[in-house]
């Protein structure tokens, strides 16, 4: 998971995250990084910042496509986008 | 006989012995211990209220118990006796004037001492055949640990690919060498051919890892396939084949399908694990099966790229499944990290979610890689997990079931998580304030794969030590003026090492403990534990406890929630709880109430003091 350290996460950051994982969940972070790279380019390209959370509580987001993450979150305004960033599981409001 | 031969023999056998084991007899005799127990304890207490209650008693069944249980007992003077005692009980009841003699309250109170030394008697009887009836249980989990390492074994020989371990030997010599049922020649032969099996093995030409990238590099020049190929050396060295490799990435390029303008190789080029898995534990045929799955189903399903297991040929049997989904999962090591994704899920069972998630309403797609997490679950968890979040009225008042969070089906233990939610007012709560907060989880499901120990230790401390506003106040935050979202400070100090260690403190500090407080606690706990349907039966809101319990601790308008005193408990958890404890013989008795009530809660001593007196005070 040493390539997330490019998005500011801490060692603390990755040990949390890799901790607080089940295997299946971090496997595929640390084996897809082609995808999951992918996925939070995009959500930082939208304003979407809390990515330890997103990466902790709604894993489930790095298994999709990035196309069918688009077009969920196309729909978001920025009300929408400050909630998903106060708290991730604000994501539950959009179906994710 | 090969090896694989013997062991499949072996397997035979530990599948028979599996399907033979009959706990129904054992079953009975404890049902009807428990029965003539909770007889014996009703007739007692009464007898110490009351000595004209044993008019009401059940005599005859006493009588017998009487006999079963004392040496010395003489039934047909127990019975005359009594039958004296009833007719003037009888005719005092009925008005006349008449009471017993002292002679025969002293029978009574003979009777009386008699029964205390048979329920003693009983209570001893039926921790021994716990202790055998444990001793069952543990062999069957055995049994079954045993069929699934077998399954396992079997396929690594069959397979031919990595050397037998010291597992291996020790299932083998657990179940084979050691077992008096086997002859000698065929444990010899055992050993030998283990021995020679990892020989052939360990003669194969070791793959070196130049060697597996050369291969790959003949396809395909994907830097982040060297990248996983190197970040799994070891694992893969000791997988994998290079004549294998080969034929598995020509069969993905040399596919030719209709209406698919790239080659199928070129269609995992964002999903290099999935391409290397496939190749080093796939093979030529179980990816020519999954192209024609696809075929069939008219659409090259993207969402299959994602899934190496799909490729990969997965005919565990569900109960495995279930078996190997329940099992502690230890840290995987660096070299199982692609054997883990290889065996996650067959494409059918993948099919097959997909299906059942679409026709409750929800979204996921193999096509539109949508929800791709949760298709890979175990198809029987999705479905348990359905019927959990239905009953604990997650769906009503929602109209588009397809915006549901369905990660939220994930979630373990999820019956317990539901009462939980319940009991920390978070779910089906008080809807005269805040129904946002109170009604928290309906809104947000995926708290549910939030709650762990650690979130269940600070929240019931919390509410146990704070009033209602203040309790509120404190695990919600106002951001953006929006009452729906737990604090931030709550969040942190429930996910954080510091918060760890301040929620052991809580628990040692604050809480006490159930198994130790409440008598026979793991005897109910292993009952409810076995029981894998989520619902009660509805028969049961006839039986008189249940009744009491409705009329004194229901809430008008919710059917989820008891109040006794200050504490919200779960309706539904007590239902199920006393439903299951009912059907094992156990009902009425006082530690089998509280656990109904309390299992699950993190409670201070005095509210679950409280508990128990309201409870004795209106069930008695």
């Amino acid at each position: 998971m040493e390539y997330l350290k490019k998005y500011d996460l801490t060692d603390e950051d990755i040990m949390d995250i890799t901790q607080r994982l089940d295997d299946d969940d971090r496997i595929e972070i640390e084996l897809n990084e082609p995808r999951v790279t992918a996925i939070i380019d995009y959500l930082l390209s939208i304003g979407i910042t809390n990515l330890k959370d997103i990466l902790i509580y709604k894993t489930n987001i790095f298994y999709d496509g990035l196309d069918s993450l688009k077009d969920t979150l196309s729909e978001c305004d920025t009300n929408m986008i400050a909630l998903l960033n106060a708290d991730v599981f604000n994501f539950d409001l959009i179906g994710i | 006989m090969t090896l694989i031969e013997i062991l499949q023999s072996q397997l035979k056998r530990l599948n028979k012995e599996y399907n033979d084991y009959d706990a129904r007899d054992n079953q009975n005799y404890i049902q009807q211990l428990k029965q003539y127990r909770v007889t014996v304890e009703d007739t007692i207490d009464s007898l110490r209220r009351d000595i004209d209650d044993l008019l009401y008693a059940e005599i005859e069944q006493l009588g017998n118990i009487l006999k079963d249980n004392l040496d010395d007992f003489d039934l047909k003077a127990y019975e005359k006796k009594l039958s004296h005692i009833y007719l003037v009980l009888k005719g005092k009841h009925d008005g006349l004037a008449t009471d017993l003699t002292q002679e025969q309250r002293d029978f009574v109170n003979d009777l009386l001492t008699k029964l205390v030394t048979v329920d003693e008697r009983i209570g001893r009887t039926l921790e021994s055949v716990d202790q055998n009836n444990f001793a069952q249980q543990k062999r069957m989990e055995q049994l079954q640990d045993d069929i699934i390492s077998y399954d396992d074994l079997i396929g690594k020989i069959k397979a031919g690919k990595s050397a037998l371990d010291d597992e291996d030997l020790n299932l083998i010599y657990r179940t084979i060498i050691t077992s008096p049922k086997i002859p000698n020649d065929t444990k010899k032969e055992v050993l030998i051919k283990f021995n020679s099996y990892n020989d052939n093995v360990q003669k194969r030409e070791k793959v070196s890892i130049e060697n597996v990238l050369a291969v790959f590099k003949e396809f395909t020049d994907d830097p982040y396939v060297e990248k996983i190929i190197k970040s799994n050396a070891n694992e893969i060295m000791n997988n994998a084949d290079i004549d294998n490799i080969r034929e598995v990435l020509t069969s993905l390029k040399e596919a030719k399908l209709d209406g698919l303008d790239l080659s199928l190789l070129q269609r995992f080029k964002d999903e290099q694990l999935t391409l290397v898995t496939i190749a080093i534990y796939g093979n030529k045929e179980s990816v020519e099966e999954q192209i024609n799955r696809m075929i069939k189903r008219g659409s090259f399903d993207s969402g299959f790229f994602t899934m190496p297991s799909a490729w990969i040929v997965n005919d565990y049997k569900q109960e495995s499944r279930r078996k190997r989904h329940n099992k502690k999962i230890l840290l995987p090591q660096e070299n199982h990290r692609l054997s883990t994704v290889a065996h996650q899920i067959s494409a059918d069972e993948i099919i097959e979610n997909e299906r059942f998630l679409l026709s409750k309403g929800f979204y996921a797609s193999i096509n539109d890689k949508k929800n791709m997490s949760i298709l890979r679950r175990p198809n029987y968890h999705l479905k348990h997990s359905y019927e959990v979040l239905q009953q604990y009225g997650f769906f009503e008042n929602r109209q588009d079931l397809s915006k549901f969070p369905i990660s939220s089906l994930t979630t373990s233990n999820i019956e317990e998580k539901c009462d939980q939610l319940i009991e920390l007012g978070l779910l089906h709560g008080d809807v005269s304030s805040s129904y946002g907060r109170t009604n928290y989880a309906h809104r947000y499901p995926s708290v549910l794969l939030r709650l762990n120990d650690d979130f269940l230790t600070i929240a019931s401390y919390f509410k146990q030590m704070m009033n209602s506003q203040d309790y509120y106040e404190t695990i919600f935050s106002n951001n953006l003026g929006f009452e729906g979202n737990l604090s931030s400070s709550f969040i942190a100090s429930v996910a954080s090492e510091k918060g760890r260690a301040k929620t052991e403190q809580i628990n040692r500090e604050n809480f006490i403990s159930l198994s130790q407080n409440i008598p026979n606690y793991s005897l109910y706990n292993s009952i409810v534990e076995n029981s894998i349907s989520p619902s009660f039966d509805p028969a049961i809101l006839d039986d008189e406890v249940v009744k009491t319990m409705e009329n004194d601790f229901g809430v008008a308008n919710n059917e989820y929630v008891y109040r006794v005193g200050d504490v919200v408990i779960s309706r539904p958890k007590f239902l199920r709880n006393y439903s299951l404890l009912k059907e094992n013989g156990i009902e009425k008795r006082e530690g089998a109430l509280l656990y109904c009530l309390t299992s699950g809660m993190k409670l201070t001593n005095d509210n679950f003091t409280s508990i128990k007196d309201d409870m004795v005070k209106k069930v008695k």
